[in-house]
């Protein structure tokens, strides 16, 4: 009977260590958390930490560290094409350590946004090297926002253009020229180093001919133009073109002198036609043309129709942003707005003047001009960066005809 | 109706109380011991000889009983001793009677099989039947788990308490194909269409047997019975009296991987005493307290077809994770997009997006939400008569509540959930006559998905949240540059803002608000109403049956009887199309069974019918036939053609209730046809949440029904140590009640619904199974069974919902007493079910196979009539999971300790 117990136990033992063996394998789903999978990607070569890394990038990281901005760029899930000024393009431009440092940090902000293309890795191969220009929206909000039929309650930031473009001779954002491209590739990004820093500009084209007394006529040249069109018409160049945030215009703005010059011409022509003495005729047409007001003179209506004046407006304004260094260094026809109305005009004849790829001088001439005229340059540059537009300062009307 | 109910109860005992005849008499005391152990024997019947007069040994083997005249030939038998006459010639002497143990394999009584008690080794259809003595026995930890040992059966568990049990396959929480009959009462809740056997029925120490009817069954049971029918009775106050307790205390969550290590409570107390030779009553209570197992299933899904797809809360906008809520609330953000477009600088970003962009609402996990506590009381009562010795009334009731976490079409929370039945009955040798009512009161219970869909809407609604949303991916591409997967982070993180953080104050108060609102019950704060359901459903049946075999004179047995069945949908508009007030659905039933032993009783032949009528429904007839031919003594082989149906649930024909995916499950009643003018504004046909150009025409539903063929043998071999059992069956499905989505309206407001109908497949499914149990010497007991379940002829696409493992095995290795004066024992149960394919209306996907170990030791002190038992399931803690969606299920480790457990 013993001997029956334990050749029971012994088989009783095998049976339990075969079970014991057979039921270490049930399988569960996995996972055993709600989400497992994600990745932060590559966070050590984010441009951020490269940018850091290299020696002549010190201001830019410290307006990067100032701002916040450092955290945007190591962000490793993204992408960025940075135009990081080195810190020899700071001091080019006046912008010493001590003075980033300084600046009040909702302008610092602005600037080093200004310089970042978010969502694309544009790298020197990728930049057009066609015209027009191919318009890139950097981090940098214009003061201006849209709002959303679906949703209304969210108002929608609006950002600042930008306009990488490339040559045989050199590529440039806006008109600043890129020292080096691709200086860094990084996980999350590309970053070229600039000549000097591109400063966002604050104000649409209309805000700075119209705060500018030098263009007065040129102001006034526009009202009359309009006359006709409500200030809701999308033909409206002062609302619908000038004013407007989203436009990308480049405008050739005359001169007083210039609209003086010609006016007093055009004016003494209708009076001697009409039999006035040329003296007389002179001297009436100085004292009309001394002031802007000449456009709305309702006795020089029938020889200053808004037809006529509009029609010198468009031939001032092309339809894309163009920076000087964009156009040709041999003179080339460019169409301008009026080209809307006269297909087949053959527009302005311009080319540019570079000088270490900064744009310098300027050349424009009209159809009907006798000779060209010449952008005044600021501060050695003739580009005036508007926030929709490029603005050039001219010394002659443009005459299309 | 209870008032009704308990009056008519009233006047019955009135009317028959003339009736008891108070004869003179004397009475004889006695006491039974087992011969071996010397310990006394409770629940030993003592009758008289040539009467149905007798009486039961109490909880120490005593019993006494009068007697009118001498000499009296007493014949003391019970189930695993042999039994004895013993001839009594005065009452003047006290009665010691020694019982000598016995093999009980083969030899115990069943019932259910035929409706009249016949040895289990001849029942003509396959039968398994568990004694109290076996789930005392059992490792497992309730009894309502010992099923899952017999051959053939599926247990799919939702939560611990929420138990369903299946056999021929269609496995799925809520089984409407598997009748469970506790004392003869139906225990499907009436309303919520589950049955809740292991939730609210009988407490541990009342189960007095379970017997299993695999295959089809409603020609005695009535519609339903489709794949098998569970029958529990539970124990006499006469024959089991005395107080007895059990108090199991257990551990779960050992290795902290789902939650930390919590306890488990299960008391039983049962108390039951015999007051006169005629009245006796009993009180049974059972407390069940643990952390549930937590369903923390976070693969994605797709909501429309229910299939598993790649991705998670990271990697999909979409993310729909099975076991998190709140989630299924999904919009298209790509048209919102669209209006981006116009912006300067937006709309070359806009140009690179894809078509559809589908964004989800961010949910709620299972442990966040409900950080399941099971609790269960079950209480349970009755008052037994004996009107004549032949005669004993009965009348009883179980109640029972708890919180408990339930499978279906989602998940829920069954919050306070009672349900009571009640039962008046009255039993004679030839006949019986029953009335019960079945009482549902889902109490606080509530749908997840829902409660969680509009807890979000209260907090942010979805028009509100998208935009944000929107707004925010947008800006993270266009001004912080990031890439797609981290803008859609970045937009969820900031649409997310002033989400309740799950477990805060603010999350618990706004969460319980909404989910104590009625679905579809807007009021101020749940504009879209919350996740409460309000099911009072009841049911009310009155049945009959009787015995003519004695008026047959000896030609045949015959059995008739009939039932009348009536609903009663009560749910507020919560649940079903109820708004306006309760639906009564009638039910009328007949059956007649007759049984004629052939060829000197080698072979006997049963041939029962069945028809009922549904007041929707046409009425619907149904035949069984079965054979039992014995070939020797203990060897029998048994033949049966069964046929079955069941007509559609209550939910079936009368539900009205959003689900996720803006869907609205209708009934099948021809009112919903007319009223939702499916017919006369065309449905269409929907795959993958769009519309196909098929119309589809909603017609009448029918029964589902199923033609069963089943071969058996039965024999006890080996000098009576091996029982062997083997069957084989094919059935024939068809009509099967099944859902289909549709579309109203494709191209303007596309209203969505979820039709009931009968699918015009016919799927086949086939099976056998086989069990082996052999008893060896030293009170060893091996067993094992092996089976088999498979379904052919589905067509491809077809969602059968079989969920059936084709191959499953028990192995039973136990002792039931070693060791110094054979006090210990032990039991080692060992299970495997293949991997099987499940598919539900929740989620489909496939469960990989499962294996099992449960073992008990046991130690009993006779004096103190008390027994400590050390057992666990799932011994080695492999968490095991029954179908996508339901909890991990890991080791439970309890030691017990029982007193006067019979």
């Amino acid at each position: 009977m013993n001997q029956i117990n334990i050749n029971i136990t012994k088989k009783s033992l095998a049976l339990i260590f075969s079970i014991v063996l057979l039921a270490s394998c049930n399988k569960i789903y996995e996972p055993v958390v709600p989400a497992v999978v994600y990745s932060p990607g590559d966070v050590t070569n984010t441009i951020a930490k490269k940018i850091a890394a290299t020696s002549t990038y010190s201001i830019f990281t410290a307006a990067l560290n100032r701002t916040g901005l450092f955290s945007v760029l190591d962000q490793a899930n993204a992408s960025f094409t940075v135009f990081a000024p080195n810190d020899a393009a700071f001091t080019a431009s006046g912008l010493s350590l001590a003075v980033v440092n300084a600046m009040p940090l909702a302008q610092l902000t602005a600037a080093i946004q200004h310089h970042i293309i978010p969502n694309e890795k544009l790298s020197a191969a990728l930049i057009a090297s066609t015209v027009p220009n191919t318009e890139k929206k950097s981090a940098l909000n214009i003061t201006t926002v849209a709002f959303v039929a679906s949703i209304p309650t969210t108002a929608i930031p609006i950002k600042m253009s930008v306009f990488p473009s490339k040559r045989a001779t050199g590529a440039w954002l806006n008109n600043i020229p890129i020292a080096a491209t691709d200086v860094i590739t990084g996980s999350n990004g590309v970053v070229h180093t600039m000549a000097a820093v591109v400063a966002p500009p604050t104000r649409v084209l209309w805000d700075t001919l119209s705060r500018d007394p030098e263009y007065a006529y040129f102001v006034a040249a526009v009202q009359r133009g309009d006359s006709g069109y409500i200030a809701t018409s999308s033909s409206n160049l002062q609302n619908a073109a000038l004013s407007q945030p989203f436009a990308s215009l480049t405008v050739f703005a005359p001169t007083n002198l210039a609209f003086q010059t010609l006016l007093t011409g055009a004016i003494t022509q209708a009076l001697v036609a009409q039999g006035m003495p040329l003296a007389t005729a002179q001297a009436t047409a100085t004292a009309l043309a001394s002031s802007p007001t000449v456009f709305s003179n309702p006795a020089l209506y029938p020889v200053l129709t808004a037809q006529l004046v509009r029609g010198i407006v468009v031939y001032h304004i092309m339809g894309q942003r163009y920076f000087s260094v964009n156009f040709s260094s041999t003179a080339a026809n460019y169409p301008t707005l009026l080209n809307g109305a006269i297909p087949t005009h053959p527009g302005l004849s311009i080319f540019s003047t570079l000088s270490s790829n900064f744009g310098v001088a300027l050349s424009v001439k009209g159809a009907a001009n006798a000779t060209a005229a010449s952008a005044t340059p600021v501060n050695n540059f003739v580009d005036r960066p508007a926030v929709n537009g490029n603005l050039f300062k001219i010394n002659q009307v443009l005459m299309p005809q | 109706m209870m008032k009704k109910l308990s009056g008519l109860i009233l006047m019955l005992t009135a009317c028959l109380l003339p009736y008891i005849s108070f004869a003179q008499s004397v009475t004889i005391r006695g006491n039974v011991k087992n011969s071996g152990s010397k310990e006394s024997i409770p629940a030993v019947s003592v009758s008289i000889k040539g009467t149905s007069y007798g009486v039961f040994t109490d909880e120490n083997g005593d019993f006494s009983l009068n007697i009118s005249a001498f000499p009296t030939t007493l014949i003391i038998s019970s189930v695993g001793y042999e039994s004895k006459e013993v001839t009594v010639s005065n009452a003047s002497t006290f009665l010691q009677v020694d019982l000598k143990v016995t093999s009980t394999l083969g030899q115990e009584v069943v019932v259910s099989a035929t409706r009249v008690a016949t040895k289990i080794l001849e029942s003509p259809v396959s039968i398994e039947r568990i004694s109290a003595v076996s789930i005392q026995s059992s490792p497992a930890a309730s009894y309502y788990d010992v099923i899952n040992n017999f051959k053939g059966v599926d247990m799919m568990a939702s939560s611990l308490t929420f138990k369903t049990v299946t056999t021929r396959g269609f496995l799925g929480s809520g089984n409407v194909r598997f009748n469970q009959i506790v004392d003869g009462m139906d225990n499907q809740a009436p309303g919520l269409n589950f049955s809740v056997g292991s939730v609210i029925g009988l407490s541990e120490l009342d189960v007095d047997n379970m017997e299993l009817l695999p295959g089809a069954s409603s020609a005695l049971y009535g519609p339903g019975g489709m794949n098998g029918t569970l029958l529990i009775t539970s124990k006499s106050p006469f024959k089991y009296q005395g107080l007895s307790l059990q108090v199991k205390q257990g551990v779960m969550h050992t290795d902290r991987q789902f939650r930390d290590v919590s306890p488990y409570f299960n008391w039983n107390i049962r108390w039951a005493e015999k007051i006169t030779d005629r009245l006796a009553f009993k009180i049974t209570a059972e407390f069940v307290q643990a952390k549930d197992w937590l369903a923390a299933d976070y693969r994605n899904y797709d909501k429309a077809t229910g299939n598993l797809i790649a991705g998670d809360r990271i990697t999909n906008a979409d993310y729909n994770g099975i076991n998190i809520y709140g989630d299924e609330i999904g919009r298209d953000i790509r048209p919102i997009i669209n209006n981006f477009a116009g912006i300067p600088g937006y709309a070359a970003l806009i140009a690179t997006l894809p078509a559809k962009m589908p964004v989800s609402r961010t949910g709620y996990s299972e442990k966040e939400l409900i950080d399941p506590n099971t609790v269960n009381v079950k209480l349970g009562g009755s008052i037994n008569y004996k009107i004549t010795n032949n005669i004993e009334a009965i009348l009883s009731g179980f109640w029972g509540a708890g919180n408990t976490v339930y499978t279906g079409s989602d998940r829920y929370s069954l919050l306070d959930l009672k349900m009571g039945q009640y039962k008046f009955e009255l039993n004679s040798k030839n006949w019986m006559l029953r009335a019960y009512t079945t009482q549902e009161n889902s109490g606080n219970s509530y749908n997840l998905t829902a409660t969680t869909s509009y807890f979000n809407e209260a907090w942010k609604p979805t028009q509100q949240w998208l935009p944000e949303y929107v707004a925010s991916y947008l800006n993270s591409r266009l001004s912080l540059g990031m890439n797609d997967q981290q803008a859609h982070i970045t937009a969820r993180a900031f649409a997310d803002q002033g989400r309740p953080v799950a477990g805060t104050t603010s999350f618990r108060s706004l969460f319980d608000f909404i989910k104590g609102v009625p679905i579809g019950k807007p009021q101020s704060g749940a504009p879209l109403g919350g996740g409460r359901f309000l099911d009072k459903t009841n049911l009310y049946v009155a049945e009959g049956q009787y015995n003519l075999t004695h008026l047959m004179k000896g030609f045949a047995e015959m059995i008739v009887g009939g039932n009348y069945k009536k609903y009663v949908l009560n749910s507020q508009g919560t649940l079903f199309a109820d708004s306006t007030g309760t639906i009564g659905i009638n039910e009328l039933g007949a059956f007649v069974q007759i049984g004629k032993e052939l060829f000197n009783e080698r072979v006997k032949l049963t041939v029962s019918g069945r028809f009922d009528k549904n007041q929707n429904f046409k009425g619907r007839f149904t035949p069984r036939a079965t054979a039992l031919i014995r070939m020797s003594k203990n060897s029998n082989l048994r033949l049966s053609y069964q046929s079955a149906y069941r007509f559609p649930s209550t939910q079936m024909q009368w539900i009205n209730l959003f689900v996720g995916g803006d869907y609205l499950l209708i009934g099948g009643h021809k009112n919903f046809r007319s009223y939702y003018g499916l017919n006369s504004n065309p449905v269409y046909a929907v795959v993958n949440d769009v519309a196909t150009s098929t119309v589809v025409t909603v017609g009448d539903l029918k029964p589902e029904s199923v033609n069963s063929f089943e071969l058996g043998y039965k024999a006890l071999v080996f000098g009576d140590k091996l029982l062997i059992d083997v069957y084989t069956y094919y059935g024939e499905y068809k009509d099967f009640l099944t859902r289909r989505l549709v579309m109203q309206n494709p191209s303007t407001i596309k209203k969505k619904f979820s039709i009931p109908l009968n699918s015009t497949t016919k799927v086949k499914t086939y099976g056998f199974g086989f069990s082996l149990d052999y008893r060896l010497a030293n009170n060893f007991l091996v067993g094992a069974n092996f089976s088999s379940d498979d379904l052919t002829d589905v067509p491809a696409g077809y969602q059968a919902s079989f969920n059936t493992p084709k191959y499953r095995t028990n192995i039973k290795f136990a002792n039931t007493g070693f060791g110094k004066e054979k006090r210990f024992g032990f039991n080692i149960v060992y299970r495997w079910m293949d991997t099987y394919k499940f598919e539900s209306d929740f989620i489909n996907g496939i469960v990989p196979a499962i294996h099992t170990l449960d073992a008990q030791v046991s130690y009993k002190i006779p004096s103190t009539k008390s027994v400590f038992k050390v057992g666990a399931n799932n011994l080695l803690n492999q968490y095991y999971v029954q179908g996508p969606g339901n909890p991990a299920i890991g080791g439970l480790y309890y030691v017990s300790f029982a007193y006067n457990v019979f």
